[in-house]
């Protein structure tokens, strides 16, 4: 399989993150192509959701916690103290491990970003409620209940609309830290179809225990470990043929 | 984990086992034939059912591994080796029951052979025990040498052609003789590719490359 090289969306480079006096991640790098979907895989532990979160500084919120490097989205570096927050989350959306629905109806749900954003008109209102649901296979499944509470969805549902959510600011870079830890095979493939489809329109980058779930629907795998990128590379490179031994033992089960 | 170590364990040990039985086979049926020893002969075509039996339980074994491990890295490449060489194995025993079947129609007859056929069979032993010690070792050492000697069998294979066209010629009573030489240097001339298409399955599970060492 040869993987074309698509344009680099977001440009890690030598990171170093530290909470408080403790050194989290030590100069990871890491090139996300636009239009792919990269998978972070590692121990507990290792940084693969502290560098996910870095990417749209949601450590931001974490007090103590200090990052040094670069890290550019299109060539902006996100932690310019000029950047507004708000809008690198609105470029850069995350999903996490538990659907996190508002206690609001699907609609609202949905529509909260844009009206923060300044959307009030309700045609366009309705027509980023469709056009995100469909994004997130979802609009089949509840397009006749949009005023119901988005709490009564079963939390395969639940974290689509949590995607059909993120999808509503119109990101670039969707960030999914163990999307699918919480829900069965069904609703796991569903997401993983799902992501697939996603990356025709945006970047996806996804934390994952799940190695099957990984070399499944990535294109790309970095392996991290005690806060190093130990290897990165093209996803099948790293599930056949490693070039380093650490992640040889990682995926084939032999560590520790 | 453990449990996974233990049942690749299992299926790598056999297919060494399988490889070993293959050399075996075709140390024997070459011996047989050039000492016209059909006791021997009939050893081998009696010992084929044991290589039947192995490739039936080492593919069953690796498609079990397949499922329910999921493995990757070292441990799909040494399934897929395996998946293939068991395959080559199997066929390089066949070629060694048929060479000690012609063995006991050549017994009934003058025995005439054709004289390629004794460095043959020396060629294709050494390249069967490069490829499954290549396996065992999990090595690629001596594959080098293997195109050279696929090269001279292949040769050898076209001189003993013409060879017993020749003898036939000369001694069209004996043509029936010569015929059953002639098929055994084809046995042994596949036996060669075969252990070439062990030692390329045997590079991808050493290197991750695809080699092509039987052109």
């Amino acid at each position: 399989m040869v993987i074309r090289m698509n344009e680099i969306i977001l440009d890690i480079k030598d990171v170093n993150l530290w909470y408080g006096e403790k050194q989290a991640l030590f100069d990871v790098s890491m090139p996300v192509e636009s239009n792919r979907i990269t998978a972070l895989i590692g121990p507990s532990g290792c940084g693969k959701s502290t560098l996910l979160r870095s990417m749209n500084r949601m450590n931001d919120l974490v007090s103590g916690c200090r990052i040094e490097g670069k890290m550019e989205f299109r060539g902006n570096d996100i932690y310019d103290p000029s950047n507004d927050v708000n809008s690198i989350r609105k470029k850069i959306g995350m999903i996490f491990q538990r659907p996190n629905p508002f206690p609001m109806s699907i609609r609202d749900n949905i529509t909260y970003g844009p009206k923060i954003h300044g959307i009030t008109d309700k045609k366009e209102l309705n027509e980023i409620v469709e056009r995100t649901l469909q994004q997130a296979a979802l609009w089949d499944e509840v397009g006749d209940r949009l005023d119901k509470s988005a709490l009564a969805l079963s939390g395969g549902q639940q974290q689509r609309l949590c995607i059909a959510r993120a999808l509503s600011t119109n990101p670039e870079i969707i960030l999914m830290d163990e999307p699918t830890s919480a829900l069965d095979p069904i609703a796991t493939s569903k997401i993983e179809d799902l992501a697939c489809e996603l990356q025709k329109d945006y970047t996806v980058v996804i934390v994952t225990h799940n190695m099957q779930q990984a070399s499944r629907i990535s294109d790309k795998t970095g392996f991290m470990y005690l806060g190093k990128m130990i290897e990165f590379d093209d996803t099948e490179k790293i599930f056949n043929k490693p070039k380093e031994e650490t992640t040889e033992r990682y995926i084939t089960g032999r560590f520790g | 984990m453990k449990k996974f170590e233990e049942d690749m364990r299992k299926v790598v040990n056999n297919t060494c086992d399988m490889g070993s039985l293959a050399v075996s086979l075709l140390k024997d049926s070459v011996s047989a034939l050039t000492d016209d020893d059909t006791e021997k002969a009939q050893s081998v075509i009696d010992r084929f059912d044991r290589i039947t039996y192995y490739d039936g339980l080492i593919e069953e074994d690796a498609i079990r591994i397949l499922t329910l491990y999921q493995p990757t890295a070292i441990d799909i490449r040494t399934l897929s080796t395996i998946l293939k060489s068991i395959t080559y194995m199997e066929r390089t025993a066949k070629n060694c029951k048929n060479t000690a079947k012609a063995e006991l129609i050549l017994h009934e007859t003058k025995h005439n052979q054709i004289p390629e056929i004794e460095e043959m069979g020396r060629i294709a032993i050494e390249m069967i025990e490069i490829s499954v010690n290549g396996f065992r070792n999990k090595s690629v050492e001596g594959f080098d040498r293997l195109r050279t000697l696929d090269d001279r069998l292949d040769a050898l294979r076209n001189s003993s052609l013409a060879d017993g066209v020749a003898f036939i010629e000369k001694d069209p009573q004996e043509t029936a003789s010569y015929l059953q030489s002639i098929t055994v240097s084809r046995y042994l001339e596949r036996i060669g590719d075969q252990a070439c298409k062990i030692a390329e399955k045997v590079t991808y599970m050493v290197c991750g490359k695809h080699v092509e060492i039987d052109t």
